[in-house]
């Protein structure tokens, strides 16, 4: 009896959660096909038809395609060089750790969790101002910056448990440093290059802040959040038509997620638990 | 190919990183310890030395000991919110009591994948139109009105939206951790008579300590720094009800052009952050080395 209700109890409350974070979605969803008049009239009704109208009013919109392609763009940039240049550093750092400048390397980068990012936001727009990379390309720079803290720390702890061994017998082959770690360590370090991609990748695609403070005064160096937080002031457009430009990042995201589901939690966890 | 051949290769490795991050990263680091010694407004090109003064403007400033109160508040009930609900629910989903709990979990961790200012957007439209009907249907006072524009109550709207999000990593890895705990202590727990309370205190809670600590330091820095949900849901409103200190320094800079005042707010948050962060790891290590 007692086990009875305690699992009754148990299952209530899980459906309850579930329904906290799935009806908000759902919601957000039904709200992109209604009309004004019908989003004014209930929240939660069905729309009358699936009407495109607000999702036709978010791509006639002169900055969309750049926002959306500059986003992509970024993102797909950034995550490629981090992919390449995180191990790049990680590969001597761990080879060498019992020498002072690798040593203190180490903890040069893995210090920078400390720094929260408002230290770095005011400093960052007065430099990247005077070096003219208030664009896209300074963003991609700033993420590959802020992605070694994290990323090495994963990676030399990740080659730790790549055996010495393996170096060495590629170099009793003849290879050279480059050669050791392109045809040998790279390989090796797959699974967690996968995870710094799905990390950095999420991170990227939705940084809001440093776009913010960098990019917000020109409306082609746009990216989606910066799009959907100043849609926030276009009361003009109306509800329903800011509702169309969470879908643009909410649906794309649901359908890498159920697609890609065990890769994401799998790198996000991963990621936060070597943090 | 000589051994100097692989040492200077080794240094060349480590280039392209050290230089991107001595600049853009530690640079801006260095930049904000100067600027908060000036008074250096954001756009005049001369400013002066002024020593430490910032810094005592700070202790002496009601708007930032305001900002202080309102993010130490948010930072603890955040801290502790998410830490309990996450272990809830990764004991909750890996009892065997549970079924479908491959479903409840997918749905748990979606949050995780979105923006944090697309999740604030939407419930900021959620709370605006939604909610409040909600609210006057059931006839609960409190949520018949907007929760954002609730002097009382609207810490609490933007800290739901903070916790709704936040659970889901930190519930992965209690998860990942209960997983790890070998199941013949529990069958010898259950032979010796022990009750559920029991075993959870003296063998699911040893095992979980490190990832307590993990979610701790994760869910403190994130309160103490917390920008975008409050942006996209208040814009630290009513009045400065929410105004986080990682707002006001915004503000400081874009808005107030004040940016050496806000260069010394950060340097005096960046200081809390390692304080007890470093604390944090020491206590887990000690931890560490005792459950060994």
């Amino acid at each position: 009896m007692r086990q009875w209700l305690l699992k009754g109890c148990i299952h209530l409350a899980l459906l309850f959660g579930a329904a906290l974070i799935v009806y908000p979605v759902y919601l957000v969803f039904i709200m992109v096909f209604k009309t004004p008049m019908e989003a004014a009239e209930s929240y939660f009704s069905l729309p009358s038809s699936l009407r495109l109208d607000n999702l036709r009013t978010i791509f006639a919109m002169p900055a969309i395609w750049s926002t959306i392609r500059n986003s992509l763009v970024i993102t797909i940039t950034s995550a490629l060089l981090i992919s390449i240049l995180v191990p790049m550093v990680a590969y001597p750092i761990s080879r060498n750790f019992n020498k002072p400048y690798f040593k203190m390397l180490f903890y040069l980068f893995i210090s920078g969790m400390f720094v929260p990012m408002q230290m770095l936001m005011l400093p960052t727009v007065k430099m990247m101002t005077k070096f003219h990379l208030t664009n896209p390309f300074g963003l991609v720079l700033i993420y590959l910056s802020g992605s070694l803290i994290q990323g090495v720390f994963l990676c030399v702890g990740y080659l730790r448990t790549v055996p010495l061994e393996l170096d060495e017998a590629a170099e009793m082959d003849g290879c050279g440093v480059w050669s050791v770690f392109q045809k040998v360590i790279y390989p090796v370090m797959s699974p967690i290059v996968v995870t710094l991609l799905i990390i950095n990748s999420l991170w990227i695609w939705n940084e809001f802040l440093m776009p913010l403070i960098l990019m917000n005064k020109s409306m082609s160096y746009w990216t989606l959040p910066l799009l959907q937080f100043n849609l926030k002031a276009r009361s003009d457009l109306g509800t329903t038509v800011q509702f169309a430009s969470y879908i643009l990042t909410v649906f794309p995201m649901l359908l890498l997620y159920i697609f890609t589901q065990k890769y994401i939690v799998g790198g996000l966890t991963e990621g936060s638990i070597k943090n | 190919m000589g051994e100097l051949n692989k040492r200077t290769l080794y240094y060349l490795f480590t280039m392209p990183g050290l230089l991107l991050y001595v600049v853009l990263f530690l640079g801006p680091v260095y930049m904000a310890v100067y600027y908060s010694l000036t008074d250096y407004d954001g756009l005049n090109p001369k400013f002066a030395f002024i020593g430490l003064r910032n810094y005592q403007e700070a202790f002496h400033d009601v708007r930032f000991a305001g900002d202080i109160g309102f993010t130490v508040h948010y930072t603890v009930i955040l801290t502790v919110m998410v830490t309990l609900i996450s272990l809830l629910l990764a004991l909750a989903l890996n009892s065997s009591l549970v079924r479908f709990r491959n479903v409840y979990r997918s749905i748990y961790f979606f949050p995780a994948v979105l923006g944090s200012i697309v999740v604030g957007l939407i419930w900021n439209q959620i709370y605006y139109g939604a909610v409040p009907v909600i609210g006057k249907a059931l006839g609960i006072e409190a949520l018949s009105t907007n929760i954002l524009g609730n002097n009382s109550l609207v810490i609490y709207g933007v800290l739901f939206v903070n916790i709704w999000q936040g659970i889901s990593i930190p519930m992965v890895l209690f998860f990942a951790g209960l997983q790890s705990i070998p199941k013949h202590l529990y069958e010898a727990a259950t032979l010796e008579g022990a009750t559920a309370l029991q075993k959870f205190r003296f063998i699911s809670f040893p095992f979980l300590t490190g990832i307590v600590g993990i979610v701790l330091i994760l869910n403190i820095k994130a309160g103490l720094t917390t920008f975008d949900y409050i942006l996209a849901l208040t814009g630290g409103g009513p009045g400065f009800k929410t105004e986080s200190i990682g707002l006001l320094i915004y503000k400081q800079g874009f808005a107030n052009i004040r940016f050496a005042y806000g260069a010394a707010q950060s340097v005096l948050l960046l200081l809390v952050i390692a304080i007890i962060s470093v604390a944090q790891f020491k206590y887990l290590n000690r931890k560490g080395v005792d459950q060994q």
